[in-house]
Formats: C-alpha cells, sequence, structure tokens
C-alpha cells in the first residue's frame, strides 16, 4: 500500500498538506512566477490531493510577481481549490493578489490575508 | 530651478525608478507591449506601482490581440457575406449558372469587341415538355434533372462560351466567336443531340429533348436584346417543328467582311 506524499519541494516552491488537508504553499522569496511554475504547483497540488478540492493557502510574503500565462493556469485550474487564501504583507503582493481577485476573477472563493494564522482561520471555515 | 538629487541618492534612486515606470506606460500608450516595468526585490509600494503596470500592460495585450483579432475576423466574414452576395445576384441559384444579369453583361462586353473574322451567337435553349417531369416525378426531380442539364451544357462549352439559366427550363448559351452561321447551327445540333442522351435522376432515367434558338450577332442584330429576342424567335419557331429541332434566326447572315 502507498501513501500519499505530504511535501513537494520544486525549484520555486515548497507545498505540503496539513493534517487538515489545507495545502500551503510557498514561492521562494522574490521569484518570478511563469507558466511552468504554475503548472508545476497545480501538479504538486493534484498529487497532494489525489485531486480533491482543498483549501489553498498562498504563502506570497516575499513579494513573488506572476506573469499572466501563470495567473491564467491558477484560474484554469479551479477544479483543484474550494478556496484561496493569499497571505501579502507588501504593497506588491498586496497589488498582485487584488488584481489577481479583481481582474482575473478566479472561480473559487479568493481572499487577501495579512498573516498565515487568519488565512488558514479562513480556510478552515470555507472548507469544513 | 530643476532640483538636483546629487547630495540625495535614495532620491535619485527612486526617481529613476519611477522614469523606468512612466516609461512603460508610454510605451503601452503607444500600444507596444514588448516593455515591463522593472520590479526590484524590496517589493514596496513603487514596486507594487511598477507590478500593476505590468499587471494592467498583461491585460491590455491580451484584450487590445483579441480585438485585432475579432476585427480581422469580422472583416474577413464581411468579405466572404460580400462575396457571396455578389455571386448570388449574379447567379442562379439551383444551378449556380450565371443569371440574366450577368449574362446580359457578359454578351454586351462581347458586342462591343470588334472581330473582323469572327462574330458571335446566343443560343437559346428551352427544354420539351419539361413541365410533364415536374408533373410526373415532383418539383425535386425536376430541379435535379435541371442541374443535371446545366452540367451537361457546361460540358458541351468551348473556351470563351458561357452558359446561363434565365429561369424555368430556359438557358442561354454564348458562343464567343463564330465564323459563320452554319457552324452555330451545328454547335446548337451538337448541343441538342448531348441533351437527347438519357439523364440518370436518382433512381430515375429520364430522356428530354430541347428546342434551340440560334441567332449570329450582326448590323441586324447588334444589341443585346435584339440578339436574344431573335435567338428566343428562332426557338419557337424551332418548337413548331417538333421537339428536339434547332434552327437559326433569318436575319443570322453575318459574313466575314461583310
Amino acid at each position: 500500500m502507498t501513501s500519499e506524499p505530504q511535501s513537494i519541494t520544486q525549484g520555486k516552491f515548497r507545498m505540503w498538506r496539513r493534517p487538515d488537508a489545507i495545502v500551503h504553499l510557498v514561492w521562494v522569496a522574490g521569484s518570478h512566477i511563469t507558466l511552468e511554475d504554475a503548472t508545476q504547483a497545480t501538479a504538486a497540488m493534484e498529487q497532494l490531493t489525489g485531486g480533491q478540492p482543498a483549501g489553498l493557502v498562498v504563502d506570497a510574503h516575499n513579494s513573488s510577481t506572476m506573469d499572466r500565462a501563470a495567473r491564467m493556469e491558477f484560474v484554469r485550474r479551479v477544479d483543484l481549490v474550494s478556496a484561496v487564501a493569499l497571505v501579502v504583507t507588501t504593497p506588491l503582493s498586496r497589488l498582485m493578489g487584488n488584481f489577481f481577485i479583481a481582474i482575473n476573477s478566479p472561480a473559487a472563493p479568493t481572499r487577501l490575508f495579512d498573516d498565515d494564522e487568519s488565512a488558514i482561520a479562513w480556510l478552515q471555515g470555507v472548507v469544513s | 530651478m530643476t532640483p538636483s538629487h546629487d547630495d540625495d541618492p535614495a532620491s535619485a534612486d527612486l526617481e529613476l525608478r519611477l522614469a523606468a515606470i512612466a516609461a512603460t506606460i508610454e510605451e503601452f500608450a503607444q500600444l507596444h507591449f514588448d516593455v515591463r516595468a522593472p520590479i526590484g526585490p524590496r517589493g514596496d509600494v513603487v514596486d507594487a506601482v511598477a507590478a500593476g503596470v505590468n499587471f494592467l500592460g498583461d491585460e491590455l495585450e491580451v484584450a487590445y490581440r483579441e480585438l485585432e483579432q475579432r476585427v480581422a475576423d469580422r472583416t474577413a466574414e464581411l468579405e466572404h457575406m460580400t462575396e457571396e452576395m455578389r455571386r448570388r445576384a449574379l447567379h442562379d441559384q439551383l444551378t449556380g449558372l450565371p443569371n440574366r444579369t450577368l449574362f446580359w453583361d457578359r454578351l454586351a462586353h462581347r458586342l462591343l469587341q470588334e472581330r473582323r473574322v469572327e462574330t458571335c451567337a446566343v443560343l437559346f435553349i428551352d427544354l420539351d415538355r419539361f413541365k410533364a417531369v415536374n408533373d410526373s416525378w415532383g418539383h425535386a426531380t425536376g430541379d435535379q434533372l435541371l442541374i443535371t442539364v446545366a452540367e451537361r451544357i457546361v460540358s458541351q462549352l468551348r473556351a470563351g462560351d458561357s452558359a446561363a439559366r434565365i429561369g424555368g427550363d430556359e438557358f442561354l448559351v454564348l458562343l464567343d466567336a463564330v465564323s459563320s452561321a452554319p457552324v452555330a447551327l451545328e454547335i446548337a445540333e451538337r448541343l441538342g443531340a448531348s441533351l437527347r442522351e438519357p439523364f440518370e435522376v436518382g433512381d430515375l432515367t429520364l430522356k428530354v429533348t430541347a428546342a434551340i434558338g440560334v441567332a449570329l450577332a450582326s448590323s441586324d442584330l447588334c444589341s443585346v436584346d435584339e440578339l436574344v429576342n431573335a435567338a428566343d424567335a428562332a426557338m419557337y419557331a424551332a418548337k413548331r417543328h417538333g421537339p428536339g429541332r434547332s434552327r437559326l434566326h433569318e436575319c443570322s447572315t453575318w459574313r466575314e467582311d461583310a
């Protein structure tokens, strides 16, 4: 019997599945996220959750930027997420998060938070 | 007096970063999308502004490309529709042959050309007893027969000749170059013989004949209407002599050097 992996590390991110089934994604500080990175991230999420929709907390503390193709990949793979909490602590990450929500209109509930704790608390309430 | 930042490196750096963002916005305003504002590692407000400009540039580029594509698609669609409308205005819907308007235009154009050793001729073709086909087998069969007749007429044409359907079971042929009335009549009789061959329409084998009137352009028949009316009259004269006949109009006396 094989067990599902609980943590995946790729070039620009680390992703793991918490005991409460929420997936946590942390991008490498200052990285520019491309379509290839986004595809790797969605594939990793699919691997961690077995393709079942799950809550996702994205740690963008360290001001990553993302190109349009990457954003559209996250919008396209809405089947993987039940809700998304974006943790933003810099003006740059906050603006990117706000623009993503306003302009790319992700189908899953998506909100910005200042810290991990409130993000996870919100996700637990949404996905439970 | 212009302020100097020589003694304030932070202000100079800020000005440079903002200038780069402003330059990017100017490029976007000119619909140049191959530039992006630089974003530093700080993630501060200036980087946020740069990222916002880039983000909006991404969206503007996509919207602009989509709009361009939509305009191009719509233009192509309109061109296609215009061409189709033009084709429909000049062609018979059933057989695809030129209609009366286009035939008249072609004949008028041909009559403007003066050729010393040859003239042109019009054949007026009317199927004999076509109504009986419609009455016996239905209009769908009649329509299919007309399509097949049109194909056979076209197959008998020489280079430069053209055929038209002007309604019902009536067809016109423009013989672009004929050297004499007997040559025109011979072509008409050959066409009549080809139409006498059986037609396969669905499961049916149908036999039809056609009356063909022939008129040559000459000093007496020099307009489109005169020429077509003469061919029409000759066709009726042919019909009076029985089915499957061809007849030359009496004014068709054109001769070389006449």
